[in-house]
């Protein structure tokens, strides 16, 4: 049977920490990677007595994570207790949201991997404290337990069963943790654990309305993973029902060494959670005009910066990708643009922003924004290609000076000698003497041999030392061989 | 309240009841839905619903830390630790 005989239905559960300062409800720091139990208080250690209070900027970022993804924001919302022992979980509790979220209901629109606009719904967002980290040494009949992760705060978005394909799915994530980080919500990032992401997956008959049974995949440490792990997963539910089975309702693990999924546990284990309220936690009201505030705050999103720089500023679809892909790029290469004189050219800034500038930033390992070339000095450069002072070859240099010390481009160009010869006289006699000394070439040249051109423009380029101005070099060979390949 | 839910229940909470502790909680239970039935049967048509007691809307806190407590004040609550750890038996996924 062919695989187009089912469809798969997928929806994704992303948890991120949102970038605070301190914790959901105590003071103690929001940081990665410090010696173990070394933030932390009677608060998210669980000790009796402590209470929660919670912290205001999270709620904030929540919200505007919210605004991000289009949810209708609540105008008041509470915590509940989600009860279940572990370890890491000193309460015996975790402090979430079942009844009024932050964010309802909301969107996500992309592009998927055939080139079609998809709009995903995005069923609620909501605020809850992260547990701690359980270390399981090898060998070792203990476990062992830190508690700065405790308390961190999250929000866990979650999709609607939209997406159809693995692949869906990563440009969906791609997506959100794009829009995340334009908002700077949260930094996303896998590897720190800032972003984690469980996979909810069915399939059925195509084009049936009814859901199959579905499992979920816990433990996906990258993008591709869950395009991977649902792409066996999907494979291995058709399988089974191809072999006249059925899908059992159950939690299966990843596992990336093996590329498959297993059984972490059955429907008849899964945990009852016993929510209520959390009576140590008071409502709290999200005012319109709080809200709105918020929204004004918000930059603008990649979707609709990347239709401007198509649209009005005729930059090419693959290069607005890559501008867009990072808020901090785009917000400089829109620092260029306001810089431009009347008609200048937002073309080749786009193309030496991303061809030049990203690529020394990635070569230091630090953000565009922290580059001590300027947006300013880029433009000013980018004018000196375009009015022929120097050759696109020379740009990089100069670009690469700049961001190295505090001269302007006139003067780097000037120390380095970068100037272009464009001046037809002094060019003319060296054209003269290329023509003279390769006689051979130029027989090939008039014979037809439009190669031939190239190798005397060459010439030229050497006997300058790579100064020459090339188009005015090959514009001069023309005129002296009389036409184009004779 | 029937076997199986203290059964049920006392599975979620983590305890292990022998037969006679289970027939007290049974008991015990069963007085205290017997509460919440009373208090089921008040007529709150119209009353808005009460999640909180306290004060009805919270103020949230600035996002300025504090000073914790100690690794070593934390870790004294801990029956057994090792290494700044709390070390508990061995759980496995
Ligand atoms: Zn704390």
């Amino acid at each position: 049977m062919s695989g187009a005989a089912y469809e798969s239905v997928i929806g994704l559960e992303v948890h991120v920490q949102l970038a605070t300062r301190t914790k959901l409800f105590c003071g103690c720091l929001n940081v990665y990677g410090a010696d173990a139990n070394t933030n932390v208080c009677s608060v998210c250690t669980g000790q009796p007595g402590a209470l929660p209070v919670l912290n205001g900027f999270a709620l904030e970022l929540a919200v505007r994570a919210g605004l991000a993804l289009g949810c209708a924001i609540a105008s008041r919302t509470k915590f509940d207790r989600k009860n279940y022992f572990y370890p890491d979980l000193p309460k015996g509790y975790q402090i979430s949201q079942l009844e009024r979220p932050v964010n309802g209901e909301g969107s996500l629109r992309f592009v998927n991997e055939a080139g079609e606009e998809r709009v995903v719904r995005i069923a609620r967002a909501h605020l809850e404290e992260d547990a701690g980290k359980t270390m399981h040494p090898d060998g070792d009949r203990s476990s062992l337990v830190d508690l700065n992760r405790a308390g961190i705060p999250l929000l866990e978005i979650v999709s609607a069963p939209d997406l159809r394909t693995p692949q869906e799915a990563y440009r969906y994530l791609t997506e959100l943790k794009r829009r995340l980080r334009y908002a700077r919500v949260s930094e996303c990032d896998m590897e720190k654990g800032s972003l984690r992401c469980d996979a909810n997956v069915s399939i059925r008959p195509a084009g049936a309305t009814e859901l199959g049974t579905r499992t979920e995949i816990k433990n996906l440490n990258s993008f591709r993973n869950v395009e991977r792990a649902l792409a066996h997963e999907i494979e291995r539910q058709t399988a089974v029902v191809e072999e006249g089975g059925s899908v059992v309702q159950e939690t299966r693990t990843w596992r990336e060494d093996e590329e498959r999924t297993e059984t972490l546990r059955s429907k008849e284990e899964a945990e009852d959670y016993r929510y209520f309220p959390d009576p140590d936690l008071p409502e709290f009201e999200l005012e319109e005009e709080r809200v709105d505030a918020i929204r004004a705050a918000l930059p603008e999103m990649p979707d609709v910066k990347r239709a401007r720089y198509v649209g009005s500023l005729g930059i090419p679809e693959a290069t607005a990708d890559v501008l867009t892909a990072d808020r901090d790029a785009a917000e400089w290469f829109d620092a260029c643009v306001a810089a431009l004189p009347d008609g200048g050219d937002a073309k080749g800034v786009a193309n030496a922003v991303t061809g030049v500038v990203l690529a020394l930033a990635n070569d230091q390992g630090v953000s565009i924004a922290d580059l001590r070339l300027t947006p300013e000095r880029l433009v000013e450069v980018v004018g000196l290609v375009d009015d022929g002072t120097i050759s696109r070859q020379a740009a990089r240099k100069v670009i690469a000076e700049l961001d190295a010390g505090d001269e302007a481009p006139a003067e780097v160009v000037e120390r380095l000698g970068l100037a272009q010869v464009s001046d037809e006289d002094a060019l003319g006699a060296t054209v003269d003497e290329v023509i003279a000394a390769q006689e051979k070439v130029v027989e090939d040249y008039r014979g037809g041999n439009e190669n031939a051109l190239n190798a005397l423009v060459g010439g030229v380029m050497k006997a300058t030392k790579g100064k020459a101005n090339p188009q005015l070099a090959r514009e001069l060979l023309i005129r002296r061989l009389g036409g184009a390949g004779g | 309240m029937d076997p199986g839910s203290i059964d049920a229940i006392a599975r979620l909470a983590r305890l292990d009841l022998d037969d006679d502790a289970k027939q007290r909680v049974q008991a015990e239970l069963d007085a205290i839905l017997e509460t919440f039935r009373t208090l089921a049967d008040v007529d709150v048509e119209g009353v808005p619903p009460l999640f909180h007691v306290g004060d009805p809307v919270g103020r949230p806190r600035e996002d300025e830390p504090f000073d914790g407590a100690s690794r070593d004040e934390i870790l004294r609550n801990a029956p057994a630790t090792r290494d700044g750890c709390y070390e508990v038996p061995r759980v496995l996924e």
